[in-house]
């Protein structure tokens, strides 16, 4: 099996190559007018065919490894050091992305994944696909490479082969194990696909901004898979790591930030360009460098330049990162040079106070903290370089500096959506702020009433900003809901809550949007509510119990047990909230017996108020009595319903938009007299003027 | 010239709650010590802060938090009791880089290109609406009055 996943690996190489080679000539030839031997149409479809063989090869080589992993192989390498005997079966699965060349493996087959399905749906447009797809195998061959030379997957032990292996990481024996990295990858991979399109388009001119359409799926896509990725791999770091907390900004996790922020970016900037044909340039590089920042992303992390807690990250790849980081920058760079003139913008900026405007401040803010992140990140290495010291740039530098870029975020989420496009008046903005503006003080007065004292520490100062702000943007949001739904139940006789869902039918991507929105403000009184933490520590006996906000925690027994994969010890607490017994947690410490190491098992009752999370810490050595910490995590089930409702307003936001549908209905079967209801906009006279016009 | 004292008076409240939030604070030793605790990484190379270290049988997080304990129960200020962590231990032991002039780039760096971007942001957009050749107002006419307001009136909230 070994041999058969490394001659995949070889086989999917020479057909990107092929792909890359053959598919540059043609396009070549077919933008020159020159022909060779072959006819450059027949030349590309050879490349496509070869690109999609090339996915067929890498899954080849995905199974060998996984399969190799089922069948307790330990004579490759990877098997032995990422795998054991006594390893349940997902966990086998999920060794495939646990370590350097599994991981390596796992994106070079999504992307020749991607980009099976970029190549099957070629009519979209022949030829843009015919250049993203070139692209896309140049991005492949880099990867191949590295599998076939750098970190090959299935290097052979030397010497006498051990009967059984080291094991998997016990921090990764965990469920969500198995579909964060995965989910992750797909987001970090996913976003080839926009670099692929917008490099392609832009370096054969492609006219109009179709291109734009076409991406804009993809992007939507990967955004939602990054997404899901990042608040996967907090909720397993919550779950997991015991500490109490969901982020640290370790180098790690800001990677997988950093290309998140551009791409948010991307998808709000992108906006412009189709409504009004403006930031072309900007729209380009934020792809680009949303691309690049995932792989800069991976660079920082896999070479050691920077520490992390991450164990894979230390690797010698990190040379092969940097050359391909700058050979993109350099295509990338002279590409635009060479085409510039092609993306001239078709409209100008008319007035400040304009949706226009607010995007152009969102994605400055969004820059804003992407840089930041960045160069907290990059800061340890610069330090050394100056003063000659490593410095720590941690939770503390990031809390005081990002933070108040995500407020001023949050701000312009409520606001953005308010705007007319063009040009609002000072009218307008009365009309549609008023009501947002009152709720966010009202919020804050209620806050203040209740006993919340931002004078005392930062945190609570910014858990009102962001509870007050976030009762604005929902205000502002339900506003425009119910401004939209009551024309159409004025129109059409239906309940409010039907109407809203037609009105959401009609414009999927406008109103999936304001679910995002929605859900972003959940995240934030999520995020808010950590500024109300509260923490203790006991070494507890049978019967002893402790207190911490509402709950009474007793300690029923505590024991030990092990089975062939490890030996545990765990406590049974029985958790009281005033007489009655609401739960009974079992907090437990193991100790993996194939890789010698330990491991907390975080016990949680969760609700909706709060998460009552208790480790078991351990033994103390001289009583023999088992240490156990509490935290009471005020609202952090927000933060993973939140990531829900944005999931959610994605799906909505990719449906496909019903309003034409609706409309030529509408004109079949409806009352002729009855004219057809105006689509809601925030409040101006230029709205007005262009009422009949698409929206967004 | 009301409105201007009214807005002059409500910038100068502002300006004092802001004050007031961010030099006010709680100062009991437990408090400090949390706080503090969260300023300081422990050095057993689990990448964690001070508060946060959970390793059953850190070499290291038990002393230190031993050691920061006695350091405020002395009375030491906080800026003392990180030059001691930091002689001790390196500057790595600092969660956030302090004390010297290029350290404070870390701090300054970001809001700078924050406002940076946002007076680009005003100049660009201040130069496109120069450029721009202003459209012809929509005639007001009686359909289009009509139009708009019944528009206002169906999407009154």
């Amino acid at each position: 099996m070994p041999e058969f996943g490394s001659f995949s690996l070889l086989l999917a190489l020479a057909l990107s190559g092929y792909t890359l080679v053959a598919g540059a000539v043609a396009l070549r030839q077919l933008a020159t007018g020159s022909r060779g031997r072959i006819a450059p149409d027949r030349l590309a479809e050879t490349a496509r065919r070869a690109g999609i063989g090339a996915f067929f090869a890498v899954t080849c080589a995905a199974f060998a490894l996984v399969y190799s992993a089922f069948a307790n192989d330990f004579s490759v390498s990877y098997i032995l050091h990422h795998s054991n005997r006594a390893l349940p079966g997902p966990y086998k699965f999920a060794a495939l992305w646990s370590g350097q060349e599994g991981s390596l493996l796992l994106w070079a087959w999504l992307l020749t994944g991607y980009g099976f399905v970029l190549r099957m749906r070629h009519k979209v447009d022949v030829m843009l696909t015919a250049y993203a797809s070139t692209i896309l195998a140049g991005i492949q061959i880099f990867f191949l490479l590295l599998l076939n030379f750098a970190a090959p997957p299935f290097s052979l032990v030397q010497g006498q082969v051990p009967t059984d292996g080291f094991g998997l990481n016990p921090l990764l024996q965990y469920p969500e194990m198995v579909i964060h990295p995965p989910m992750l990858y797909l987001g970090y991979v996913g976003f080839s696909v926009p670099f692929a399109f917008a490099l392609g388009a832009l370096m054969m001119r492609y006219p109009g901004e179709k291109w734009i359409h076409i991406t804009r799926r993809w992007t939507m896509v990967t955004w939602l898979f990054l997404t899901c990725g990042i608040f996967l791999g907090a909720h397993w770091a919550y779950s997991v790591l015991g500490w109490g907390g969901y982020w640290g900004w370790d180098p790690v996790e800001n990677a997988s930030l950093m290309p998140w922020l551009t791409g948010t970016a991307f998808l709000h900037s992108v906006m412009m360009q189709e409504k009004r044909g403006m930031m072309k340039n900007w729209n380009v590089w934020l792809v680009f460098s949303t691309f690049m920042l995932c792989i800069l992303g991976t660079d920082l992390t896999r070479s050691g330049l920077v520490s992390s807690v991450h164990a894979f990250a230390q690797s010698s790849i990190g040379n092969w990162f940097t050359g391909f980081l700058v050979i993109v920058l350099a295509v990338c760079l002279f590409t635009f040079l060479l085409q510039r003139d092609h993306l001239k913008s078709e409209h100008k900026l008319e007035s400040l106070v304009s949706r226009e405007s607010s995007f152009l401040f969102n994605n400055l803010v969004l820059l804003a903290a992407c840089f930041t992140i960045l160069w907290g990140t990059l800061f340890p290495i610069i330090s050394e370089y100056v003063q000659g010291n490593r410095v720590t740039v941690g939770a503390p530098f990031y809390n005081r500096v990002a933070l108040p870029i995500g407020l001023f975020l949050l701000f312009l989420t409520g606001i953005g959506p308010l705007l007319a496009w063009r040009s609002a008046s000072f009218k307008s903005i009365r009309h549609n702020f008023v009501l947002p503006g009152a709720a966010t003080a009202t919020t804050a007065i209620v806050l203040l009433a209740v006993g919340l004292r931002p004078w005392n520490d930062q945190a609570t100062l910014y858990s009102l900003v962001a509870f007050s702000l976030g009762a604005g943007v929902v205000t502002a949001i339900s506003t425009e809901f119910l401004r939209g739904a009551n024309v159409i139940r004025r129109h059409t006789g239906k309940g409010l809550f039907a109407s809203m869902v037609q009105l959401t039918r009609r414009n999927t991507r406008r109103y999936g949007g304001y679910i995002v929105h929605f859900g972003v403000v959940v995240i934030f009184i999520g995020i808010a509510g950590g500024a109300f933490k509260q923490s203790r520590e006991l070494e507890m006996n049978n019967g002893q119990n402790m207190s911490i906000g509402p709950y009474k925690i007793v300690m029923e027994s505590f024991t030990e047990d092990s089975n062939p994969n490890y030996d545990t010890e765990f406590a049974l607490l029985n958790v009281f909230r005033g007489n009655k017994k609401v739960t009974q947690l079992a907090p437990e410490k193991r100790f993996y017996t194939a890789s010698q190491q330990p491991s907390t098992m975080v016990a949680n009752h969760s609700t909706l108020a709060w998460d009552l999370y208790v480790i078991y810490a351990g033994k103390n050595p001289e009583s023999g009595l088992p240490i156990i910490k509490v935290f009471l995590n005020p609202l952090m089930a927000w933060i993973w319903i939140g990531v829900m409702v944005v999931a959610v307003g994605t799906l909505v936001a990719l449906a496909p938009n019903l309003s034409a549908a609706l409309a030529s209905s509408r004109t079949r079967t409806a009352e002729p007299e009855r004219p057809p209801a105006p689509e809601p906009q925030p409040m101006d006279e230029p709205e007005v003027a262009v009422a009949g016009r698409s929206r967004h | 010239m009301k409105l201007r004292s009214i807005l002059n008076r409500g910038a100068q409240l502002a300006s004092l709650g802001i004050l007031v939030a961010l030099t006010a604070g709680a100062t009991d030793a437990s408090a400090r010590f949390d706080r503090d605790s969260h300023q300081l990484m422990c050095v057993c190379s689990c990448n964690q802060l001070l508060g946060e270290c959970n390793h059953v049988g850190c070499p290291d997080s038990e002393n230190m938090r031993a050691q920061l304990a006695a350091s405020i129960a002395k009375g030491d200020s906080d800026d003392t009791i990180f030059h001691q962590f930091q002689e001790q231990y390196g500057p790595v032991v600092l969660a956030a880089p302090r004390f010297t002039l290029f350290n404070h780039v870390a701090w300054i760096v970001p809001p700078l290109i924050l406002f940076l971007g946002i007076g680009g942001v005003l100049l660009i957009v201040r130069n496109w609406k120069l450029r721009t050749v202003p459209m012809p107002a929509v005639p007001d006419s009686a359909a289009f009055n009509s139009v708009r307001d019944r528009i206002r009136r169906e999407t009154q909230v």
